[in-house]
């Protein structure tokens, strides 16, 4: 740990960023831990909470199906990244960009318009289901257990895609040739020396969609029907529980985290080290894929980018179908962005209001804690480091829980404003911030603000002036990350939202919920857009680097 | 004048001592360079010179002020950094003017010395040139300017040439020493190259895990090391171990010579007898000499270096490097010849079982 002489501002600004953190995201956490174990009508210590859990069915079916959920989920995200990244990785497809483009598309666009595009296809009287039927085809609805698990694939795939593609990019193709050149041949080589080295990425890459398909709210809620998880579960709870002691939401959303805590330490320990990566890179010659085998390689690659960019492709269209109420007529019109302009204009303000806000918290504060984490090393920063994994671990559905539980009485009775929406995303998505900045600040040499200091800069200064502008495109690429996050946030806002806190996620759920597709779609497009246009600016300001989305 | 004044400072981390007490005078205008293996302390001195590191006690005087008790930024002290520290986000010109923006000098006045200081390392040209745009010398040469614009009482140099290629280290170091004759600044150089530090220093202060061995002038550093440890790590030097019991005196492992003469300037015990190689002369089998020390061996290997042979000989089991002049063709010496050397007793250096040396001859 460095000791200077005179006034450290870093001191302060460390003691501050540890009340922050306490009094934001321990102190709402703990409540939902304490409420779990007070029984809701006597008010006493007790277990009850989890002895009703443990003797509820719905809960055991929840807890299953949470797990059904997640390994379904990841299966098929694994199956999807794994085959596109070894065909776009092994043979040269035309339109390398396209596909990449599509896959971040579906990457970024939020999972509930997922959910909703495919029941608007899918559904009882989806489209393609009703065009199909005319054909005299029946096909099952998307409802149930089938569907949630088919729009995680198509949902997460993307994640397995860039990951293991960066792996396969990082590994050196001479280790391939060393093998063919010892008699191996091309099958044996990929499963004996290229699979052992890309697997901490799958494996890793896997886990992260376990945990994104268990932690998700919008989608078995839209499309589960009766197949209940915990996530959705805890919500019904917390509804029910509403003016009295959320003892039994609390109860089932520590389970929850401990649950998704046990394989986001599994993610962790399986990508803890890249022992294969080689400095010498060497880039690998993709093969060209001739006659059938051209058609097959192309034609998988294609149909899984496209049916993963299926739910924004749908609600672009359908925002720009006629409508009469909530029913869809033949031909085209403006007729939904009239009624969002008109009517809607509140959750796209509000949405705009609080992501930027949260935005300009996570950057200065993330700037903050990434520079303390990556220059202050000692056991001060080490703990808040280790409590900035808190976020990863807590699903939105509980984070909402438990900040509305603990500021719905003063000091602090924000329930019911902006600012508990706006403290939400800000407390999500802080690690993402800090650790983007931290990684930012490791690439650079540290002799640089002590040069400027030697210089007769104050040590503040040196910050600002040297350091700040360096790391400022990578601070601005990960705040407009946290702006999509921000905006496409759901079930936080849905357990913190009221009347005039609506925010466009909440409203797209509300309208499909009540069947109303066109504003569900046009409120979707304007928030495609949004995420579209920052996503493109963050991947530009990074230098093109994947690694900004995840 | 102010000289620097290095009192008694150690420093630890954690429960690690890195530095033990190291007490330095360093004269205005001396270009003094600290030399040691990686990991003795040699950058941890020159932070807490530079302000970036407390030292656990002791004191640093510049002059009549108290340099240690001021924070690092009002030190006035020009740094160079072995990764050069370039800001990458400013244009050479700017670098340079960085230290000039936080004192209060006038713009025309900024502009003028920092055009001065990139004629003097030779950047001028490139003034709007961004360091990405620049080869490594080049960027060194703007930290240098960068670290010189702002007058320093005293410049610090961590290994400033040890990530460019050969030539251009010479080159380097060869207009580093100008620069720093010509503008007669205080300073303190850090290398682990014992080459470099000969060529440049006035003075050399050969540091080992965290304590000074020697400080000296480099000719006194090279031929009359002060300790064992000096003598091994600047230069290649012989080291043979001798005993010497009453009445005989054990040279190697099996050998044993009468020489009175040596006797007498020999402790009892055991000690060690250094020579550099090039002080070793090959003789004629019956030469007998006075004032020197003729031992017998056999030829293991030959170098041949062009303008010198290194001949590695084995003598009474022990090995010994020899560098001569090469002879002609005939006169090579060649692998199994038995030879005999000559040790002259002006420059056989005795290293004493605890460390420290001396010239065997009073
Ligand atoms: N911040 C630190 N914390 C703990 N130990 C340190 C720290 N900085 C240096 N050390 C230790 O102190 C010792 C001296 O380090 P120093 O950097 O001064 O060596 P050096 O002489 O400059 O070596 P080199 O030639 O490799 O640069 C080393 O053993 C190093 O591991
Ligand atoms: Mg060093």
């Amino acid at each position: 740990m460095m000791t200077r002489l005179g006034f450290d501002v870093w001191k302060p600004i460390s003691v501050g960023l540890w009340l922050l953190l306490l009094a934001f995201l321990v102190w709402p956490l703990s409540s939902v831990l304490l409420a779990s174990f007070i029984d809701n009508d006597s008010g006493a210590w007790s277990l009850s909470n989890y002895v009703d859990l443990w003797q509820s069915r719905a809960f055991h079916r929840a807890f299953i199906n949470t797990f059904i959920a997640g390994f379904g989920g990841m299966a098929g995200a694994l199956v999807l990244g794994l085959t596109l990244a070894v065909l776009t990785s092994y043979w040269s497809v035309k339109g390398r960009g396209l596909i990449q483009t599509l896959a971040i598309l579906a990457l970024v666009s939020p999972p509930f318009i997922g959910a909703y595009a495919w029941i608007v296809l899918f559904g009882a009287n989806g489209s393609v289901r009703v065009f199909l039927r005319d054909w005299g085809l029946a096909i099952p609805t998307i409802y149930g257990a089938g569907g949630v698990i088919l729009v995680f694939a198509f949902k997460f795939y993307p994640y397995v895609y860039l990951i293991v593609s960066g792996a396969l990019q990082a590994l050196n193709p001479s280790l391939e040739e060393a093998a063919e050149s010892l008699g191996v041949p091309p099958w044996q080589r990929f499963f004996k020396i290229t699979l052992p080295m890309i697997m901490p990425a799958i494996v890793g890459s896997a886990l992260l969609t376990f945990v994104l398909s268990i932690a998700d709210f919008g989608t078995p809620r839209l499309i589960g029907r009766d197949f209940n998880v915990l996530a959705t579960e805890a919500f019904s709870l917390f509804a029910s529980e509403i003016g009295g002691h959320a003892g039994g939401a609390s109860a089932l959303s520590v389970i929850l985290i401990v649950t998704s805590s046990v394989f986001v330490l599994l993610q962790r320990y399986a990508v803890r080290s890249d022992l294969y990566h080689s400095g010498l890179v060497k880039s690998r010659t993709p093969h060209s894929a001739k006659g059938l085998g051209a058609i097959m390689v192309y034609g998988l690659a294609y149909l899984i980018v496209l049916c993963g960019a299926i739910p924004a492709i749908t609600a672009v269209l359908f925002s720009f179908r006629k409508t009469s109420g909530p029913v869809f007529q033949q031909g085209w019109s403006l007729q939904s962005y009239e009624k969002i302009l008109s009517s809607l204009s509140t959750p796209i303000i509000n949405t705009l209001n609080y992501s930027l806000s949260a935005v300009c918290l996570i950057v200065m504060v993330g700037t903050l804690l990434g520079y303390l984490i990556a220059r202050r090393r000692g056991p001060s920063t080490a703990a808040l480091d280790t409590l900035l994994m808190v976020p990863y671990l807590v699903p939105g559905i509980v984070m909402g829980i438990a900040l509305v539980t603990r500021f719905n009485v003063p000091p602090l009775a924000i329930t019911g404003t902006g600012f508990i929406i706006i403290l939400a995303v800000f407390v999500r998505r802080l690690p993402y911030a800090s650790r983007a900045v931290a990684m930012a600040l490791r690439q650079l040499s540290p002799s640089l603000e002590e040069a400027a200091i030697s210089l007769g800069y104050k040590p503040w200064r040196a910050f600002t002036r040297v350091t700040v502008p360096l790391i400022a495109p990578g601070i601005m690429a990960g705040a407009l990350m946290s702006f999509v996050t921000a905006m496409n946030e759901l079930s936080a806002s849905l357990v913190l939202y009221v009347g005039g806190t609506i925010t466009m996620p909440v409203r797209i759920y509300l309208s499909v919920m009540d069947g109303d597709y066109g504003t569900a779609s046009a409120l979707a497009t304007v928030l495609l857009a949004l995420t579209v246009i920052s996503v493109a600016t963050a991947f530009h300001l990074s230098g093109r680097k994947q690694s900004v989305l995840l | 004048m102010s000289e620097l004044h290095i009192q008694s400072v150690t420093k630890r981390f954690g429960l690690v001592p890195v530095l033990h007490g190291i007490d330095l005078t360093i004269r205005q205008g001396e270009f003094f360079t600290l030399l040691g293996p990686s990991g003795c302390g040699k950058t941890t001195l020159l932070r807490v010179l530079a302000g970036f590191l407390m030292p656990d006690s002791g004191s640093v005087m510049l002059g009549q002020q108290r340099l240690d008790l001021l924070p690092a930024h009002q030190r006035d002290i020009g740094m160079v950094f072995q990764d050069y520290a370039v800001f990458p986000h400013l244009t050479v010109a700017e670098n340079i003017g960085f230290g000039l923006k936080a004192r209060s000098v006038s713009s025309s006045q900024l502009r003028e010395r920092v055009q001065e200081a990139m004629q003097m390392v030779q950047l001028d040209g490139l003034a709007d040139r961004l360091p990405s745009a620049l080869s490594g010398g080049q960027q060194q040469r703007v930290g240098l300017a960068r670290a010189i614009a702002i007058r320093p009482k005293l410049l610090l140099m961590d290994e400033p040439l040890s990530n460019l290629d050969a030539k251009l280290r010479t080159e380097l170091r060869d207009e580093i020493r100008d620069l720093q004759r010509r503008l007669g600044i205080t300073t303190i150089y850090v290398t682990h190259d014992q080459e470099e530090a000969l060529a440049v220093s006035d003075t050399i202060c050969v540091m080992n895990k965290g304590q000074a061995e020697q400080i000296a002038d480099p000719f006194t550093i090279y031929s009359a090391p002060a300790t064992r440890f000096a003598a091994s790590f600047v230069g290649t030097m012989n080291f043979i171990p001798c005993h010497n019991m009453t009445g005989s005196l054990h040279i190697g492992q099996d050998g044993t010579v009468h020489t009175d003469a040596l006797q007498a300037l020999c402790p009892q015990g055991a000690f060690e007898l250094a020579i550099r190689p090039e002080h070793i002369a090959i003789v004629a089998d019956s030469h007998a000499c006075p004032d020197g020390l003729v031992l017998h061996g056999h030829v293991e290997k030959t170098v041949y270096l062009g303008r010198e042979v290194q001949i590695k000989l084995v003598l009474n089991g022990h090995s010994l490097l020899v560098q001569t002049p090469a002879p002609s063709r005939q006169n090579l010496a060649r692998e199994g010849d038995r030879v005999s050397v000559l040790l002259p007793f002006e420059h056989l250096v005795l290293c004493h079982p605890d460390g420290r040396a001396g010239a065997l001859l009073p």
